[in-house]
């Protein structure tokens, strides 16, 4: 296992109303690494306190309880100096939900050289960066664009680059293919994994079951408390407990395990669709039945 | 498209007055519009009719688009140039006279040369200079470091500049979105065009409220982003692009220094039909 | 209950200007009353363009849009010409227009009010419709179309109860500001808004867009209800095909600006029709069943839901137990 790039220690986190008291937590002790290179999925149901989760990772928010180690800094509930903080986001990138609140610039490269600039890099790295960071997302022919003129998986590229630019150890991806049609959304997930391969540690925020599946690992958040974490296959094996968490499974999953129910002795994991023909024919032709 | 009315009317472009620096640009539109009020006589004036001429084909804009900036104006020059027609008193006898209106040959003169040409020189000129040519972002770049040694004095350019560029990146949003909350709304039985002024008034407040809501969240969720990508203020952030002035800005300035000494110049030795 | 149809409609974006864009082209189509009418087409394909004529909010650049059998396009001008005919008069227009003053006045006013009236026939909900919320109260926020249909407070009142219930928001939250609810309850609020006018027909675009497995569910059959209580005709864009395999009666294919195909979710999700070639996918479950039928399971009847595949398969299994 590589190095433990994000670890959360028990945290615990809630929210202050008006009058300065805590509100019920949004999340209760909550404990776990992001490593190196690790591409992981978190998924829950609205509200289930999955987004406050990337906020504290980001350090949008700080725990109300317990320790958050990112990069080897330990991070309480005690005031943090801005160079901690610029610090952490330099390690730690984050592509919220929509792509039209974080762009900043008029142009697409003036867009993505934003972080740089911020971080007081000489002008050619800047450009070297934003060079790199296009190429990566496969928007280069884009650079010389106004971002109101992309559509939505475009933007959402973009802002991949402009989070890129920062040359990131980890990045977190906070629902960014919630609002983005379906070509958008295979566009980003073809992006996120070709940065995996790079070695870029990935935390998707998504309640796309699809989407979650192509994780190496899953986190499963309800009601601020996390109660599944394993593999695809883990997690996803009894649909009965997914549904409980208000989610579901894939199409091909619920229908290999609602046969289970029914006796049928199907073996193997179906989460993709192609698993899923390969082991029902699997059981059909091996005469078990028959 | 209604998105489609981007502000600044900048037109992309190659050309060398499109690759000069925007502060050169904005310092030479001041000089431009110098040499415009220094002009005194008709060759003054065809002089800088000539030389805008020449930086339109500098910048490769057509004449139609710089046609269309004065458009709107038309009213304006039609008003303004009655005014100077009928108001200016000459020296020698009027060209005509009836009522209460005598018109002189220097009132056709300040009409034509004062009212109608300068302005539209001065909208041609400052259009092909600066929003035609120099896109948004170089504009607030340009102001900002023109500015910047105001910082000295605590005035906030920095912050000034950013308000300014995120501005022009959420106009278009902000159109598309006010048209689609008032679809919306339509579809629920508003009624936009009816009634006295205060019934308009109140129907607009369900597009308005959704419209400030929706500001606000904008607001927000950009400011996070912003901090995310470790935006601290205007302090220790470099800059992509550098500005630098190159060989077109000297021959630019050079151009624009020329015209004002020629207007001068023209003004001392060929004082013929002097309108001022 | 009214019908709706497109006569040979094109619609170009910008007519005249460099940007010209021709979002629709030729389109032929009857919507059946009280029916699910699924919308499908890849982004660009048409589907909003399309959406938005259907509510009047987009008169077509060539062809007809008829509701209940009349114009919803139809100007004034032309309505006064007609109503002339009617009464006997003919004539060049031209001749025609010289008298028709009284005639335009009364077309005119006419033309104002179906134009109201159906927009109270005719819902839309947009794309993320919380956008449009703006009342002090979820209550008062749903009263709003109602209201402007000229009910009295009382009667909007209870309009707006029982939308509030078809769609699943609790009692407790009606008193509440909009803004400060959940993302899923605010979509529920917008809905309700559109359900509470009790139009004939209901349009929506993508109203799950962005919701988590069980919002989805909920106001997906919150719309179904709404269509078997009321017995209005429903028409849905959505990007999911399986929601749409699961709710809808018919699919309407678009592609490029045209109707590549109009017919059952049997239809449009077989095998024969090669969806892929559109930008689309097909249901996971019935890529699946198409793969074991191609492996040579034969598999019959519903093959586009889980349940449906599940059946289809059991009783394959106890076909082969049984021989």
């Amino acid at each position: 296992m590589n190095k433990e790039l994000i670890t959360l220690r028990h945290v615990m986190f809630s929210y202050e109303n008006d009058e300065g008291a805590h509100t019920e937590a949004a999340l209760k002790d909550i404990s776990f690494s992001v490593h190196e290179g690790e591409y992981i999925a978190i998924i829950g149901h609205n509200g289930s306190g999955k987004s406050t989760l990337a906020k504290l990772m980001n350090l949008i928010l700080q725990p109300t309880e317990g320790e958050l180690v990112i990069d080897g800094i330990s991070i309480t509930n005690a005031p943090l100096s801005d160079d901690t903080i610029l610090q952490v986001r330099r390690k730690v990138g984050m592509v919220f939900q929509n792509p039209d609140n974080q762009l900043v610039a008029t142009i697409v490269e003036e867009d993505v050289a934003f972080g740089p600039e911020n971080l007081g890099l000489t002008s050619e790295e800047i450009a070297l960066r934003v060079k790199s960071s296009l190429e990566m997302v496969g928007m280069t022919d884009y650079a010389g664009h106004a971002p109101h003129k992309l559509s939505g998986g475009q933007k959402q590229r973009v802002a991949i680059a402009g989070v890129l630019a920062m040359r990131p150890a980890c990045i977190i991806f906070d629902e960014s293919t919630a609002m983005l049609d379906p070509q958008g959304r295979k566009d980003i997930l073809a992006t996120m994994k070709r940065l995996h391969q790079e070695g870029m540690a990935i935390v998707h925020i998504t309640h796309h079951m699809s989407e979650a599946i192509e994780a190496e690992r899953i986190l499963v958040v309800d009601d601020g408390v996390l109660v599944d974490d394993g593999t695809p296959e883990d997690v996803f094996r009894s649909p009965a407990r997914i549904c409980n968490f208000g989610l579901e499974v894939p199409q091909g999953a619920d229908l290999v395990a609602r046969l289970r129910q029914k006796g049928v002795k199907i073996e193997g994991d179906c989460l993709r669709a192609d698993d899923c023909v390969r082991e029902i024919l699997a059981f059909l032709k091996g005469g078990t039945f028959r | 498209m209604i998105s489609d009315i981007t502000l600044g009317q900048f037109f992309p472009g190659e050309s060398h007055l499109h690759k000069a620096d925007p502060r050169t640009k904005i310092v030479g539109s001041i000089v431009y519009m110098a040499a415009i009020f220094c002009a005194k006589n008709v060759f003054a004036y065809l002089f800088m009719i000539l030389f805008t001429a020449m930086l339109a084909m500098v910048g490769h804009i057509r004449i139609r688009l710089l046609w269309k900036s004065i458009k709107p104006l038309f009213f304006v020059l039609l008003i303004m140039s009655m005014i100077n027609l009928f108001a200016t008193k000459g020296t020698g006898e009027p060209l005509l006279s009836f009522w209460k209106i005598t018109i002189y040959e220097e009132g056709i003169w300040r009409a034509v040369l004062v009212s109608v040409v300068r302005v539209v020189l001065l909208v041609m000129g400052s259009s092909l200079l600066l929003t035609y040519t120099t896109s948004p972002i170089q504009l607030t770049d340009g102001i900002e470091t023109l500015l910047s040694p105001l910082k000295k004095i605590h005035v906030p350019v920095h912050e000034f500049a950013m308000m300014m560029t995120i501005a022009l990146r959420f106009i278009p949003t902000l159109i598309e979105e006010t048209d689609k909350i008032m679809k919306a709304q339509k579809a629920r039985g508003a009624d936009f065009s009816s009634g006295g002024l205060i019934k308009r008034a109140k129907a607009l407040l369900p597009v308005l409220i959704p419209l400030f809501v929706s500001s606000f969240q904008h607001a927000m969720d950009l400011a996070t982003a912003m901090e995310c990508r470790c935006y601290h203020g205007g302090e220790g952030r470099t800059k992509y692009r550098i500005l630098k002035f190159t060989g077109v800005d000297v021959w630019i300035g050079l151009a624009l220094l020329v015209a004002l000494a020629a207007v001068i110049v023209i003004n001392k030795f060929l004082p013929i039909g002097n309108v001022m | 209950m009214k019908t709706l149809s497109l006569e040979n409609v094109s619609y170009v974006y910008g007519k005249g200007t460099p940007f010209e864009k021709e979002a629709l082209h030729g389109v032929k189509l009857s919507l059946p009353q009280g029916k699910i009418i699924g919308v499908i087409g890849h982004t660009g394909s048409g589907k909003s363009t399309l959406l938005e004529m259907l509510c009047g909010l987009l008169p077509p650049t060539e062809g007809r849009v008829l509701f209940d059998g009349a114009d919803m396009y139809l100007s004034p001008k032309d309505a006064a010409l007609e109503d002339m005919k009617k009464d006997g008069y003919s004539g060049s227009p031209f001749i025609l227009s010289l008298f028709y003053h009284k005639y335009w006045k009364k077309a005119y006013a006419l033309r104002l009010e179906e134009k109201q009236a159906r927009r109270f026939q005719i819902g839309l909900v947009m794309q993320y419709p919380e956008y449009q919320l703006f009342d002090e109260t979820v209550l008062s926020d749903i009263c709003y179309g109602p209201k402007n249909m000229g009910l009295s407070e009382e009667e909007a009142q209870k309009r707006a109860k029982s939308a509030a219930a078809l769609v699943g928001l609790r009692p407790e939250l009606l008193q509440k500001s909009p803004f400060d609810l959940s993302g899923g309850e605010k979509r529920r609020v917008a809905i309700a808004g559109v359900l509470a006018m009790e139009p004939d027909v209901l349009v929506l675009d993508e109203p799950a867009a962005g919701l988590d497995p069980q919002g989805r569910k909920n106001i997906f059959d919150a719309i179904a209800t709404y269509n078997q209580t009321t017995g209005a005709t429903v028409i849905l864009v959505s990007h999911s095909m399986e929601d749409l395999a699961k709710y809808c009666h018919q699919v309407v294919l678009m592609h490029d600006g045209t109707v590549v195909k109009t017919g059952s979710v049997e239809e449009i999700f077989s095998s024969s029709l090669n969806l892929q070639s559109y930008g689309l996918d097909k249901p996971q479950i019935t890529y699946i069943a198409e793969q074991l039928i191609k492996a040579g399971i034969p598999l019959l009847g519903d093959l586009f839901t889980v349940e449906g595949v599940e059946k289809a398969l059991l009783d394959y299994i106890k076909g082969g137990e049984n021989k």
